[in-house]
């Protein structure tokens, strides 16, 4: 196995009573499409806040392509090779689609007119070209999601945190999201991320973490996921292990 | 005939146009989402400065006015560094305080004239100062606004927590334009001293700094140009109003809870285009 990309080793949080993330470690493998998963308040969200700097860890570390990010501050580890769209979006509302993305370079220091040229090509990638000059925040649900990838993907991250990417997307918004995030795989961008819709992780990722309260209960191929007891209990129940299909012979 | 009219009207345009430039120093710190209640501080030490510096050692002006931008710049460094963790209201109350130790210092150090304060400072800042200085200020923020740097001072205005993931150093920015907010408001204070020829402490309390923030409130922060609008109609408004001159600070708070009531983004809500 090659080095990881990201490697977080014995990463604790607590909020007063309660321990959020308990001695968390997991690896990511470059170029890969890694999941994260977990009954609601298992601590992915925080996890994901630690390694972007939003919460400071208790303890562990966290190192990404060899950099220690623990002691960095959040705009740091932008510089650092890394990005993220959140959970419940986080646009700029008021400024355009485009200034979005361009926003999004900030630690590029592009000329003027070759970012303009990469976050139009950005857009395209993503499907909102056509909408380079409408305002953030007049976009429908899904093509503020696209645009909060775009976004990340424009400081040219070597890894990119998903948090709930297809949330809030019908069908074939989704089912077009996969397409793009394998194209991304493809392209070598590292992707981690956290997801409730099962289909979607289980038909996208290479690996998957399962949590339950703060800690790591599984991880390994989708497959092995899906027939793991301890997931079906904590998170995915028989059924629904049912419906993800058989586990393959 | 402009030259009678610059004669007979001359101590109210050179108050606009140096309240402008207030307005503008003010709106260098809120293009970011940060409040300062110290415009009237930076103010001051520029105009303290540059009296003292014109009438004690007689510096040629260009060079007074260079450390009537530079002083307040390097009081907004040092208290920057220790605020700059601080913002909204925090920031605000910090730099109230830091207001009222420089004023109650220039109530009683000698060499500010105390309450009297200082007179018979040259007249050297006509309206081309003024005005060059605030067309200069003007043209610079609005260019700035389609940069990488007005992108993020936008950016953290809107999202702070965003703006940071996007690589932002919200600290370095925050310093950055409070540093740059002092250097145009000590300009500013210059100014002040060097055409009405006569300064006190009174000037530059609290009371200046609200009404500084009333032109920003007033004249809305999509653009440069909008506290610079809401300057030249405070300035002028009491001139046109003048029985009411009495109720001046009463009318100032009631455009600014009109204001915001009724045109949360001002007057001029016209923000620098969209990139397209």
């Amino acid at each position: 196995m090659s080095s990881p990309l990201l490697d977080i080793a014995g990463l604790s949080r607590r909020f007063r009573g309660l321990v959020a993330v308990d001695a968390v470690s997991f690896a990511v493998q470059p170029a890969a499409i890694h999941g994260l998963i977990g009954p609601n308040g298992a601590g992915k969200t925080t996890c994901f806040n630690l390694v972007s700097g939003l919460v400071a860890a208790d303890a562990g570390t966290i190192t990404l392509a060899g950099t220690r990010l623990e002691p960095l501050p959040v705009h740091a580890r932008t510089r650092a090779g890394l990005a993220r769209t959140f959970q419940n979006i986080r646009l700029f509302a008021e400024m355009s689609v485009l200034e979005n993305t361009l926003c999004g370079q900030h630690t590029r220091r592009l000329a003027e007119r070759a970012a303009k040229a990469q976050a139009l090509e950005l857009l395209d990638l993503v499907g909102l070209a056509a909408r380079a000059g409408e305002r953030a925040g007049a976009l429908a649900y899904g093509d503020q999601r696209r645009l909060e990838i775009a976004r990340a993907l424009a400081s040219a991250p070597k890894l990119l945190l998903l948090d709930e990417p297809a949330a809030g997307m019908n069908p074939a918004e989704s089912e077009a999201l996969a397409l793009l995030l394998q194209q991304l795989r493809a392209g070598g961008t590292t992707l981690l991320l956290v997801e409730h819709d099962m289909g979607f992780v289980m038909r996208l990722c290479d690996r998957i973490t399962v949590l339950n309260f703060g800690r790591v209960i599984a991880e390994g191929s989708p497959r092995d996921i899906r027939a793991d007891p301890g997931v079906i209990e904590a998170y995915l129940g028989p059924a629904l292990a049912r419906r993800l299909g058989p586990v393959d012979p | 005939m402009f030259q009678d009219f610059l004669f007979t009207y001359q101590s109210l345009i050179d108050a606009v146009g140096i309240n402008g430039l207030l307005a503008l120093s003010l709106y260098v710190v809120l293009a970011l989402g940060q409040l300062s209640l110290g415009q009237a501080a930076f103010m001051g030490i520029g105009a303290y400065s540059s009296a003292l510096l014109t009438t004690r050692l007689q510096l040629p002006f260009p060079l007074v006015l260079l450390a009537a931008a530079c002083l307040p710049a390097l009081a907004a460094l040092l208290i920057g560094r220790p605020t700059a963790r601080l913002s909204g209201v925090y920031l605000a109350l910090a730099t109230i305080g830091f207001g009222e130790v420089l004023r109650i210092f220039y109530v009683n150090a000698e060499i500010t004239g105390g309450a009297l304060g200082l007179s018979g400072i040259p007249e050297r800042a006509g309206f081309l100062w003024i005005y060059g200085t605030l067309a200069a200020a003007s043209a610079g923020l609005a260019l700035l606004c389609r940069t990488r740097i007005g992108r993020a001072m936008e950016a953290m205005r809107q999202d702070e927590l965003a703006a940071g993931v996007m690589g932002i150093d919200l600290a370095r920015y925050k310093l950055a334009a409070l540093v740059a907010s002092a250097a145009l408001a000590g300009l500013a204070g210059a100014f002040d001293a060097h055409s009405s020829s006569f300064i006190a402490p009174g000037e530059f309390g609290f009371d200046a700094a609200v009404t500084i923030l009333s032109f920003a409130l007033l004249g809305g922060t999509g653009s440069p140009f909008g506290p610079v609008l809401g300057a030249v109609i405070l300035t002028l408004l009491p001139e046109l109003l003048r029985p009411l001159q009495d109720f001046r600070l009463v009318l100032n708070g009631l455009i600014i809870v009109l204001v915001v009531l009724f045109l949360p983004r001002g007057l001029l809500a016209w923000r620098i285009g969209r990139v397209r």
